[in-house]
């Protein structure tokens, strides 16, 4: 399936290249120079990465697309957090944090509290202060969707039994 | 006449379907071929978003009423272009959305222009 994907995937970049560059060509036929026409194509075409992706909405391979994305990013969540959690003395006044709830976290994944130990990353108007590692639960949460609630319809099943809550307020808990 | 893009109308829901498979029934023909032969054929009134159309063509091909292939646009040349032509199932369909639309036309015409009574 995975190979049949980027075989599609080729070639619908392929046809988008093709039909693109047609358009340039009736653009430079029109008078325009050819970096104009050139331009003016790819204008029309519009964001061709999300016509891509909603061609791909059309092939039912969107799913796969998301689980690997939501893979990666718990991969290098988990990566960057061997270390242990990030000092207290770094975070900042007026941050919130996000914490991980480790009785909420799924099964499915056996160690992962004590990877991420009682993390509790500090964030300032949504930028991380630790960076490494709050950027990652950043984006976790993007992916999960609203904190504290479920998303039914995002990312796998494992995906889909984290759990985030955040904490506001600038104290986190000791 | 020029459109101004403001003046353009949106499509119905479900018309971009037809509209392609309708194209289709003249010959084959590639994604950016489809897309100014509408434009063309409405004088510019429908201007179909390339974000729907193709994800509308590879639906279309993936429920086989289309069939693409790449072939060049014409003898001698290299180029190639990714056509598409209408399958037997393809035709079918368009016969049954083109039932549709005649009976949809109609239904809303009597709504905006109801017989007089008497």
């Amino acid at each position: 399936m995975y190979w049949r994907r980027e075989s599609l995937d080729a070639d619908l970049e392929r046809e988008l290249r093709s039909d693109i560059e047609l358009e340039a060509e009736e653009q430079r036929e029109n008078g325009l120079s050819p970096e104009a026409a050139r331009y003016t194509a790819e204008r029309a075409f519009g964001n061709t990465a999300l016509v891509a992706e909603q061609v791909r909405e059309a092939w039912g391979y969107a799913w796969i697309s998301q689980a690997f994305q939501d893979l990666r990013v718990a991969v290098r969540l988990l990566g960057r957090n061997r270390g242990g959690a990030p000092s207290p003395a770094r975070r900042r006044p007026g941050s919130f944090s996000v914490s991980t709830s480790t009785s909420a976290w799924p099964t499915v994944w056996p160690g992962l509290d004590r990877h991420l130990g009682s993390t509790q990353s500090s964030w300032v108007d949504g930028c991380p202060v630790e960076a490494s590692a709050g950027q990652d639960l950043h984006r976790l949460q993007t992916v999960l969707g609203t904190p504290g609630t479920r998303q039914p319809d995002i990312g796998t099943q494992s995906m889909r039994r984290l759990w985030l809550g955040v904490v506001p307020g600038s104290r986190a808990r000791g | 006449m020029l459109i101004e893009p403001s003046d353009r109308i949106q499509l119905l829901q479900g018309t971009l379907d037809m509209l392609i498979l309708r194209t289709l029934l003249f010959g084959p023909a590639h994604g950016h071929q489809i897309a100014k032969h509408v434009q063309h054929t409405t004088e510019d009134l429908l201007q179909i978003e390339h974000g729907s159309l193709y994800p509308a063509l590879h639906r279309l091909e993936r429920k086989g009423w289309i069939a693409g292939r790449w072939q060049p646009a014409a003898k001698g040349l290299t180029r190639e272009f990714k056509y598409y032509r209408l399958t037997a199932a393809g035709k079918k369909q368009l016969a049954r959305e083109e039932s549709n639309w005649k009976r949809m036309a109609e239904a809303i015409a009597r709504v905006m222009r109801p017989v007089k009574e008497g």
